[in-house]
């Protein structure tokens, strides 16, 4: 069964969008279910397909707010599937303004993990 | 960056009712994840049949926004013809339950419960109706395996209290199922072959 698993990184940045763009925070959580539900029904991470889903290289996975009502700002939650452990990290969150910074720092975040933890993200 | 895989979470919910310091906001994610239950259950079982929204869109002769629309809405958005195409369209039947409201969890545990019961009794009539013996073997064979899948599946649950429960758990039974010996004239082949602590 697939673990949650946030970085504290995450928890700081959610506590900051839930107070600035709660409608967008929420957008991003609803698609995260979404994901989670594919997961769960046995589908390969890389395998789920969806207009809210981004790859950003390393295996890891952007999920916007896209699907909302109404126009929400662009808001990307940074997630790592390892289909190993079945943890799905949940790296970071940003904006369209630190989308590079946030996938470097997923990057980094995706090379530090011991490499039984990690996917073969190539396949 | 510090990572604590000490924090786990089963959901979203879960994790967001944990980790938030403003239990309106939590509420709030909750009821959105509850208006969408059914559309993400489609959408996570089109995922798992390898299907894009175009291959959906395509069997239903509609528009791939057609299906995205239909993914991203609310459950009370849904058209009952809508949902019984879509899941045709990724090789899936309905099946509509309705319970009376406020069920416990025990409740639907046993609600469930008949129900195996009642397609098991069906079953075993099909056999008998049948008239061929070689047919009502191998639905003694089936009961067989059921009665023992049936067991491990309230055992592994009941594995789940074991270390927060301060009373002695239930001594486990482990049960032979020998296929080839199966007598259909016995009332059943599981054999109790010893209790383990």
């Amino acid at each position: 069964m697939w673990k949650l698993v946030p970085t504290d990184l995450f928890e700081r940045r959610k506590k900051a969008y839930q107070k600035k763009q709660p409608a967008a925070l929420i957008a991003v959580l609803e698609n995260l279910a979404d994901y989670v539900a594919a997961l769960g029904e046995g589908t390969k991470p890389l395998q789920i397909k969806a207009g809210f889903i981004h790859s950003e290289g390393l295996g890891v996975l952007a999920i916007d707010q896209k699907g909302a009502v109404r126009k929400l700002a662009q808001t990307r939650l940074y997630i790592y599937p390892d289909a190993v452990s079945e943890c799905l990290y949940l790296i970071t969150l940003g904006d369209k303004s630190s989308q590079k910074e946030d996938i470097k720092t997923s990057h980094v975040f995706v090379n530090g993990l011991p490499k039984g933890d990690k996917s073969d993200h190539e396949q | 960056m510090n990572n604590d895989q000490s924090k786990r979470f089963k959901s979203v919910s879960e994790m967001t009712q944990e980790l938030s310091d403003d239990q309106a906001f939590a509420d709030k994610v909750d009821d959105r994840l509850a208006a969408r239950q059914i559309v993400r259950t489609l959408f996570a079982k089109r995922s798992a049949k390898g299907m894009s929204q175009k291959d959906v869109a395509t069997k239903l002769e509609c528009t791939q926004s057609r299906i995205s629309k239909l993914e991203k809405g609310d459950d009370k958005d849904l058209r009952l013809g809508d949902l019984v195409a879509y899941a045709d369209a990724i090789g899936l039947d309905l099946n509509l339950v309705l319970t009376k409201q406020g069920m416990t969890l025990a409740d639907q545990v046993k609600y469930h419960a008949f129900c195996i019961k009642a397609l098991l009794d069906k079953l075993a009539q099909l056999a008998v109706e049948s008239g061929d013996p070689s047919i009502a073997k191998g639905v003694h064979h089936f009961f067989g395996e059921a009665k023992y899948n049936l067991g491990l599946i309230v055992q592994g649950s009941a594995g789940i209290l074991l270390p927060a429960s301060t009373e002695k758990p239930a001594p486990r039974v482990r049960y032979r199922v020998e296929v080839k010996e199966i007598d259909i004239d016995a009332p059943s082949d599981l054999t109790p072959c010893g209790e383990h602590p």
